[in-house]
């Protein structure tokens, strides 16, 4: 459906009238949960204003099928939660951890995984600041990062059921995040803590230890793995004790699944970053690599989802197809925008990103399935970009930077974000031999016409 | 012939361009930016075509190119001096700093979030002190030895002026403190890409004779041109 329909970006407005083409079959055809009563999603993205996200009206979206799935999907997560709780399944919460305990509790049966985390998100969807304002009254104020919304969304619980169980990082994991799981926690919520140990480099220590290396090439004390493998060994007993089920075999067959969407992202994001002309959108893309996390609480719909973007963005590519100019300037996007507005803005402009540092890059990492599974996702989460150096963390950018197919880098700079404020100064620092431009980004509704300009500016010194 | 016109938040300047000036217009924007080009079309005369800059550009709905301010005062910068290294621009509501390398724009930072290091800054305290912004810049170069103004925030400067003027400090020195305060204040900003010399100066902030003096006082080589005004319009001119 819509194959000889021209790539591009298109409007609400335009979404609805493109919708109309589908058929009742078309639509029905696509269901999370493998639900055919309640599982059915597809919808225009105008839909989802009616459900408050008001914001969408300013956005442009890919006009594909695979795009239309991908957003009723992502936007149909909260719903989709609920009836998981509805229909008896265990909602697990997995805060801060980026991409392994979601690994580990689909091993259970019917246990949905999903991150309260990406609340952050949804200031910038709607219209109405209610949960940053109920955040502020809660004791996070304006200068605290926008994940405090996270906070106002376990007060209110109209964006996600009550967690069955939570689990939440802390140690060398985001200090916004950790510090507002602390205040969920006094809330009266029970959280399983495990710490993450920060990778340091054999020269931070003067000790003899045995030390290995990452598959991206990160050096860390083995010990570390050993410790993780412990926490990890703490989550599975939580969950057995929820479940009460204990089948590493599973854990195995888990593994596996979520390798398979690793590959997947890889594939289609190494797809999109080398095409001659951008075959897929920027906001699509971010999607997509958050997706990784958890398969937005349903793997196997996600992933089919993907083989639909996948087989959308090689049609594309076979016939020299795309939604943005063919000279549109190659970028690098350091740091997750909190608006996603502002990827618009900068493909409006005469951008295009070919390479990201999403501080998520450690889920794209294959898991180890030849040995002992808990080894294998501690030393696959050894990678994560936040438990490392600035330094390490920027290696990450460079090489999209010296294979030359990265013409300048935008860092999205979080007010409020503890490790913006001190890492952005940094990265721009040491990224001296290609054009930074730092974005402040704003609070929702926040983006003026002098930002516009800087990013328009930055665009014309490159061309 | 081409119109560069720079529709900035202040002021709204024009310059119809032949490699030379032929004819220019500049005045008071007043929120009213399509009135203000509507007019800048209207009295200028000769042009075959108009190439937008400034915060309004995208209101010139007869532009054959839009281009920002950015690359515009890089351009227009060059056209009188080409040596230079920086182009510092002080507007009514922003300023910007623009390193040039090569003839092109190596790196740039604005300061568009706040009265401080804008003309804005300098208005708000002669409107406190009830100068014009001529009397202002008359008085600053009169002083003996410019009083040390801390406060960049124009509310918190207002009231360390107060402070001074209760100390009986005499008025050309504190206005020129002032100067030197947002002049400090755009050498803050500038260090995160590296003021390099030789400057020009340029934008309304180069009309005001205290805060050149300022910008001589804390630079070595600052080059003021001719028409510091129309920088940004020459340069949108020069990009047809």
């Amino acid at each position: 459906m819509f194959e000889n329909i021209a790539p591009q970006k298109i409007d609400l407005r335009q979404w609805s009238t493109q919708f109309r083409l589908l058929e009742d079959t078309d639509i029905k055809q696509f269901k999370y949960y493998g639900n055919d009563e309640w599982g059915v999603y597809l919808s225009p993205p105008a839909t989802f204003m009616v459900y408050g996200a008001r914001e969408l009206k300013k956005l442009k979206f890919d006009n594909s099928l695979s795009a239309l799935r991908l957003w009723g999907f992502a936007f149909n997560e909260s719903e989709r939660l609920f009836r998981a709780r509805q229909s008896g399944k265990h909602i697990v919460a997995a805060m801060g951890d980026l991409g392994t305990v979601p690994v580990i509790t689909m091993s259970f049966p019917e246990c949905v995984p999903f991150y309260p985390d990406c609340t952050w998100w949804t200031p910038f969807f709607n219209e109405s600041t209610v949960l940053l304002d109920k955040a502020s009254e809660l004791g996070t104020p304006e200068g605290s990062c926008f994940v405090r919304s996270t906070l106002a969304a376990f007060h209110k619980m109209a964006y996600f059921p009550k967690p069955d169980i939570l689990f939440a990082s802390t140690g060398a994991s985001c200090d916004d995040y950790s510090c507002i799981m602390q205040m969920v926690e006094d809330m009266g919520y029970e959280l399983n803590w495990l710490e993450i140990p920060y990778r340091r480099h054999r020269k931070d220590y003067h000790v003899e230890e045995r030390y290995t290396k990452t598959a991206h090439g990160f050096e860390y004390p083995e010990r570390f793995e050993t410790y993780l493998v412990d926490e990890y060994k703490r989550v599975w007993h939580k969950m057995k004790q929820l479940t009460g089920t204990d089948d590493t075999e599973r854990l195995k067959q888990s593994i596996n699944k979520n390798n398979r969407l690793r590959r997947l992202t890889h594939e289609i994001r190494e797809l999109t970053h080398n095409a001659n002309i951008a075959p897929y959108p920027g906001l699509e893309m971010m999607v997509i690599e958050f997706g990784n996390l958890y398969g937005y609480a349903d793997i196997d719909e996600w992933l089919n989802i993907l083989s639909m973007v996948k087989e959308t963005i090689l049609g594309r590519i076979e016939k020299g197809l795309g939604v943005l100019r063919p000279d549109a300037i190659p970028l690098a996007w350091v740091t997750p925008t909190a608006d996603p507005l502002l990827l618009n803005i900068v493909e409006d402009l005469g951008g295009r990103v070919v390479a990201t540092e999403y501080v998520i890059n450690q889920a794209l990492v294959e898991i180890d399935e030849e040995i002992d599974p808990f080894v294998a996702l501690a030393r696959s989460f050894m990678d994560a970009s936040m438990i490392g150096s600035t330094e390490e963390r920027i290696r990450n950018i460079t090489t999209g930077v010296d294979s030359g197919k990265v013409a300048g880098v935008i860092i999205s700079n979080m007010l409020g974000c503890s490790h913006c404020a001190m890492e952005t100064r940094l990265i721009e620092e040491k990224l001296k031999r290609v054009p930074v431009l730092a974005i402040d980004v704003p609070g929702p509704l926040g983006i003026t016409e002098q930002l516009r300009t800087r990013i328009a500016a930055f665009l014309e010194m490159l061309r | 012939m081409v119109l560069g016109l720079d529709v900035g938040s202040s002021y709204t300047k024009g310059v119809v361009f032949d490699g030379g000036i032929n004819s220019k217009i500049v005045f008071k924007t007043s929120f009213k930016p399509r009135q203000a080009i509507e007019r800048a079309l209207h009295e200028l005369k000769g042009y075959d075509t108009v190439v937008a800059t400034g915060f309004g550009r995208e209101l010139v709905v007869s532009a054959g190119k839009m281009i920002t301010e950015i690359s515009a005062f890089a351009r227009g910068a060059l056209f009188f001096e080409s040596s230079i290294r920086t182009v510092i621009d002080i507007g009514g509501q922003d300023s910007k700093i623009i390193k040039v390398k090569d003839g092109r724009v190596d790196r740039f930072i604005m300061n568009d979030r706040c009265a401080a290091g804008t003309g804005n800054f300098i208005e708000k305290i002669a409107q406190a002190l009830g100068l014009t912004l001529a009397e202002f810049g008359e008085l600053a170069v009169q002083a003996d030895r410019a009083e040390i103004v801390d406060s960049l925030c124009v509310v918190m400067a207002e009231t360390e002026i107060l402070s001074l003027v209760g100390e009986g400090k005499r008025i050309e020195d504190i206005v020129a403190g002032v100067c030197d305060a947002l002049v400090r204040r755009i050498d803050g900003i500038g260090s995160q890409i590296g003021i390099e010399e030789p400057i020009l100066f340029c934008g309304g902030g180069a009309l005001n004779p205290g805060l050149v003096k300022s910008m001589r006082r804390i630079f070595k080589k600052v080059i003021i041109p001719e028409d510091a005004q129309f920088v940004g319009a020459i340069g949108a001119a020069l990009s047809i």
